[in-house]
C-alpha cells in the first residue's frame, strides 16, 4: 500500500506541498523572501555594516551618501547604514520573545476556557478587559513602572498582547472540540491532557501561526512607536523606533534617517502582513484577506 | 431582544470592575506619592511639609494594606475625584476635559475622511472584481495596514510642510492644524474600511434579491446603487463603530507628533514626567470609551438583527 494516501491531511499543508503552494501563491512568496532576508540582514548585521553602529565621526556630520557611506551620516557623524542593519535586532528580538510569551499565554488560557469550560466566563470576560485598552495606552505605564529597559518593554507588550490570542486559541479550541475524532478519542478512553496535546493544539497550529505572523508586524509597530516616543529601547542602542525619534527633529537636514528607519519597519510589517493574510486564506477560504 | 440588551449592558460592569483594579495596581506600583500630590495642589506649593504629607497619607488612607486602598480609590474615583496634575497642581478631570475635544475631533474627521474615501472606493473594488481599482486598491490597504502612524506622519509632513510648505508642522490653534493628523490616522482605518467595503459588497452581491432583481431586468447600475449598497452598507458602518475605539490609541502617536493638545499627547506627557494621578486618569477615560463604543456598537447590531442569536453578538 502506497503510504502516502494514508497521511492525515489537516488543513495545513503538509511539507511536500509547500513548494508547489509557493510556487502558486507569489503573494505568501514575496512575503516569506522579504521577512526572511530582513532576518538575515539583522542577524548577520556585524558582517554587512561597513562600520560600526556605535562609532563617531564628528568631522562627517550630516554628510551626504557616499562608497563609504551608502546612506550618508547622522548628527554625530555615525554611518546610517550600519545602524540601519543593526537597528533591527533589538526590535525583532522584543517582538520575537513577546510573541512567544502571548503564544504560550495564550494557548494555557484558550485551551483551557475553550476545552473545560468551567472558567471560560470568568476568563473570556479578562481578555475583554485587557482589550479594552488601545495596547499602547497599556504599555506606557509598564514602561513608567518597570522603565524602558528590553525587559520592560517585553512585559509593557506581553501582558496587553496575550489576551488577542487567547481568543484565537479558544475559538479554535471549540470548533476542534466539537468534531468526531475528539469524541472517539474520548470514547476510547484518552486521557484530557492526551486529548488537549495530541489532537487540540496540533488542529490549533494554522491560527496560532497566522495569528503570531500577524501579531509579530503588530508588535514590531508597538515597539518601534515607544521608541518613537522616547520611551522604548534607548540611545544611542541602535534601534529603528529610536532613530525615527532623532530623525524627526532633523527632518529638513537629513530626512535619510528617518525615511530609511521607517522603511525598514514598512518592510517588516508589510511582510508579516502579507505572510499572514495568505495564511488566512489558505487556511479558511471563504474569508478575505483584510489584515486588522 | 430587551433580555439580550439588559445582558449585554450588565456584561460591561465586570469590565469596568477589572479596568480599575488595572489602572489602580499600575498606579499604586509606579513611582510617586499621591499624597505629597495633593497637598502641592491643594497648598499651591512646590515642597509641603513631611508632617502635613503624612497626615495627608492617613488622610487619603495610603497607610492601609491594598486591598483597602483600592476601595478607598474606587469611591474617590465614582464620586469624580481623579486627583491633581504633579505638574501644574489642577485636577486632573480639569485636565482630561480639556484635553478631550481636541482628541474627539481628529478622530470623528479621521472617521469622515475614510468612510468618504474608504467606502466609495470598496464598492467601487467590488464591481470591477480583480479590475485594476481593485488591485490597487488592494495594494493600498495592505502597504496603509503596514505602516505605522508615525512615519505616515513623517512622510506626509516631509511633502506638505518642508517641501511644499502649504501645511503647517505642528501645533493648534486652527482647522489647518488637524488636516495631517486627521489624514494619517484616516489612511489605517480607510486600508480597512474599503476592504470590508469590497467584501460586505461581493456577498451582497451573490444574494438571492440581486438575482431576483437581476431577472426583473433592472439594469447593473439601479441593482447597485438601489439594493447592493444599501444593504452592503451595514455591517462596514458597525464595524467602523469598533474603530473608533482604536482610533483613541493611533492618537496617543498622532498627537505626539504633531503637538495636538489632546488626550494622547496628555498620556504621553503624564508618562515622560511620571504624572501619575494624570495617567490613571488618562488610562480610565480611554478605557471607558472604548467600552461604551463597544456597547453601543452591540446595541445598534442587536437593534438592526432582532433576529441575531445572542451567541452572536
Amino acid at each position: 500500500m502506497d503510504t502516502s494516501s494514508v497521511k492525515v491531511t489537516n488543513s495545513f499543508p503538509q511539507l511536500s506541498g509547500i513548494c508547489d503552494l509557493l510556487r502558486k501563491n507569489l503573494t505568501l512568496t514575496a512575503g516569506l523572501i522579504i521577512f526572511f532576508a530582513l532576518l538575515l540582514i539583522t542577524v548577520l548585521a556585524p558582517v554587512i555594516a561597513p562600520h560600526d553602529p556605535a562609532e563617531q565621526d564628528l568631522e562627517l556630520r550630516f554628510s551626504p551618501p557616499s562608497s563609504t557611506y551608502p546612506l550618508g551620516t547622522d548628527q554625530f557623524g555615525r554611518c546610517i547604514f550600519s545602524r540601519i542593519v543593526y537597528g533591527g535586532q533589538i526590535s525583532l528580538a522584543i517582538a520575537v520573545i513577546s510573541t512567544i510569551a502571548c503564544v504560550l499565554i495564550g494557548v494555557i488560557v484558550g485551551m483551557y476556557a475553550g476545552y473545560y469550560g468551567k472558567l471560560d466566563a470568568v476568563l473570556m470576560r479578562t481578555t475583554d478587559i485587557f482589550l479594552a485598552f488601545p495596547s499602547i495606552v497599556l504599555a506606557l505605564p509598564i514602561i513608567a513602572i518597570v522603565g524602558p529597559t528590553p525587559l520592560g518593554i517585553i512585559i509593557a507588550i506581553t501582558l496587553p498582547g496575550w489576551a488577542k490570542f487567547a481568543r484565537v486559541i479558544r475559538s479554535s479550541t471549540l470548533s476542534v472540540k466539537s468534531n468526531g475524532f475528539v469524541e472517539a478519542s474520548k470514547a476510547a478512553g484518552a486521557s484530557d491532557t492526551h486529548i488537549l496535546f495530541r489532537h487540540i493544539l496540533p488542529n490549533c497550529y494554522g491560527p496560532i501561526i497566522e495569528i503570531a505572523t500577524l501579531g509579530l508586524g503588530s508588535k514590531i509597530i508597538t515597539i518601534t512607536s515607544l521608541g518613537f516616543l522616547g520611551l522604548g529601547v534607548q540611545p544611542p542602542t541602535p534601534e529603528w523606533g529610536t532613530m525615527i525619534n532623532q530623525g524627526l527633529t532633523m527632518l529638513e537636514k537629513a530626512p535619510m534617517i528617518a525615511i530609511s528607519a521607517g522603511s525598514m519597519i514598512v518592510l517588516f510589517v508589510l511582510a508579516t502582513n502579507l505572510i499572514g493574510s495568505e495564511l488566512r486564506t489558505i487556511l479558511d477560504p471563504r474569508s478575505d484577506t483584510i489584515v486588522i | 431582544m430587551q433580555a439580550i440588551v439588559i445582558h449585554r449592558i450588565l456584561q460591561i460592569i465586570p469590565v469596568l470592575i477589572g479596568i480599575s483594579i488595572i489602572t489602580f495596581l499600575l498606579v499604586s506600583l509606579a513611582p510617586g506619592d499621591p499624597a505629597e500630590i495633593s497637598l502641592r495642589a491643594i497648598l499651591d506649593t512646590d515642597s509641603p511639609s513631611p508632617e502635613s504629607i503624612s497626615l495627608m497619607r492617613a488622610e487619603m488612607g495610603l497607610d492601609q494594606p491594598l486591598h483597602i486602598r483600592y476601595f478607598i480609590w474606587l469611591s474617590r474615583v465614582v464620586q469624580g475625584d481623579l486627583g491633581y496634575s504633579y505638574l501644574t497642581h489642577k485636577s486632573t478631570v480639569y485636565e482630561i476635559l480639556y484635553a478631550l475635544p481636541t482628541t474627539f475631533i481628529l478622530a470623528v474627521s479621521a472617521m469622515a475622511i475614510s468612510i468618504i474615501i474608504g467606502i466609495p472606493l470598496g464598492i467601487a473594488a467590488a464591481i470591477k472584481q480583480n479590475g485594476i481599482l481593485d488591485h490597487f486598491c488592494r495594494f493600498f490597504s495592505i502597504i496603509g495596514n503596514s505602516t505605522p502612524e508615525f512615519f505616515m506622519a513623517i512622510v506626509l509632513l516631509l511633502i506638505f510642510s518642508i517641501e511644499l510648505k502649504i501645511l503647517p508642522v505642528a501645533g493648534s490653534g486652527g482647522f489647518q492644524y488637524f488636516i495631517l493628523p486627521s489624514v494619517v490616522l484616516a489612511i489605517g482605518l480607510i486600508a480597512i474600511t474599503s476592504r470590508i467595503m469590497r467584501t460586505s459588497m461581493l456577498d451582497v452581491l451573490e444574494e438571492n434579491y440581486i438575482l431576483t432583481a437581476r431577472s426583473k431586468g433592472l439594469d447593473r447600475k439601479t441593482i447597485i446603487s438601489k439594493h447592493a449598497i444599501k444593504n452592503a452598507m451595514l455591517p462596514v458602518l458597525t464595524y467602523m463603530g469598533t474603530q473608533f475605539g482604536w482610533l483613541f490609541g493611533g492618537a496617543v502617536i498622532v498627537e505626539s507628533i504633531f503637538a495636538l493638545p489632546g488626550l494622547g499627547r496628555l498620556t504621553v506627557d503624564a508618562v515622560n514626567t511620571r504624572d501619575i494621578m494624570i495617567l490613571q486618569g488618562c488610562m480610565i477615560t480611554f478605557a471607558i470609551i472604548f467600552v461604551v463604543i463597544n456597547l453601543l456598537v452591540d446595541l445598534s447590531y442587536i437593534y438592526l438583527n432582532p433576529a441575531i442569536k445572542y451567541e452572536e453578538v
